[in-house]
């Protein structure tokens, strides 16, 4: 039995569309994707990160930054608290003790303070970030996918589950 | 002359937004004192990596890593440049 969960040798791409550089919000997505694709098919799946404006990016919708829709659609957001989570998400990061599960519940409440941005965004029709495309699919806008969910996504791609 | 190198990605998430203006405020309060140097985007790609900076935004003074993934409060920042020496 292999050590990944080998389950197709397809070639599969998976995208996180976002600023460059990252924000913690992009960064972290990018690094579950990376890391669940790893797990299940070794380095087989190219995970690979996209600039938003890039014609890359814009093929898949409209792609916006938080702030942007923040800004023009004169949504508001607990900035304070924002800025408070963010500080206490990147401390999980720096601590090589703290688990990943806990880094999850921490951006899960980054995008609790999003989620009006995020309806804006899902209401006007527009992809704000981090935007996960799988095999060419958005699976995902606006919040960071769990980790479970993202292997969840992949396997259903690769026909495996 | 302390210098401050401020990173942030491009196009700007809220935290970006922030940095940047605290960049211009400590630019002007410190005139002569403070080299501000504001790296954006994709041009701030080649110097993000030679730090092995990981998300934006981020300050660097005197070439140390003083802050990564948000935006410092005032506070914050006061020390950091205060410990550099301003």
């Amino acid at each position: 039995m292999p050590s990944t969960e080998q389950t197709s040798n397809r070639k599969m791409e998976i995208l996180v569309i976002g600023p460059e550089p990252p924000c913690v919000r992009c960064l972290n997505t990018h690094r579950f994707a990376a890391e669940v694709a790893r797990q299940i098919a070794g380095d087989s799946i190219e995970v690979r990160r996209v600039v938003l404006n890039s014609d890359d990016a814009q093929k898949y919708g409209w792609v916006e930054g938080g702030h942007d829709i923040a800004k023009r659609e004169k949504v508001r957001v607990d900035v304070n608290k924002l800025i408070n989570l963010v500080g206490e998400a990147e401390a999980l990061k720096q601590d090589k003790e703290s688990r990943d599960e806990l880094l999850e519940d921490k951006l899960g409440q980054i995008d609790e303070v999003l989620a009006p941005l995020i309806q804006k965004a899902e209401a006007i029709g527009s992809l704000m970030t981090p935007v996960l495309v799988i095999n060419g699919k958005v699976k995902s806008s606006g919040y960071v996918p769990r980790k479970e969910q993202i292997r969840e996504w992949i396997l259903n791609e690769l026909g495996g589950k | 002359m302390v210098t401050m190198e401020v990173f942030s990605g491009g196009p700007f998430c809220p935290g970006c937004v922030s940095i940047l203006e605290l960049a211009d405020e400590y630019a002007e309060r410190y005139q002569g004192k403070l080299e501000v140097i504001r790296f954006i985007g994709d041009a701030a790609t080649s110097r993000f990596a030679e730090y092995g900076l990981g998300c934006v935004p981020a300050v660097v003074i005197n070439k140390k890593i003083r802050i990564e993934g948000i935006c410092p409060s005032r506070t914050t920042l006061d020390n950091a440049l205060r410990e550099a020496g301003l």
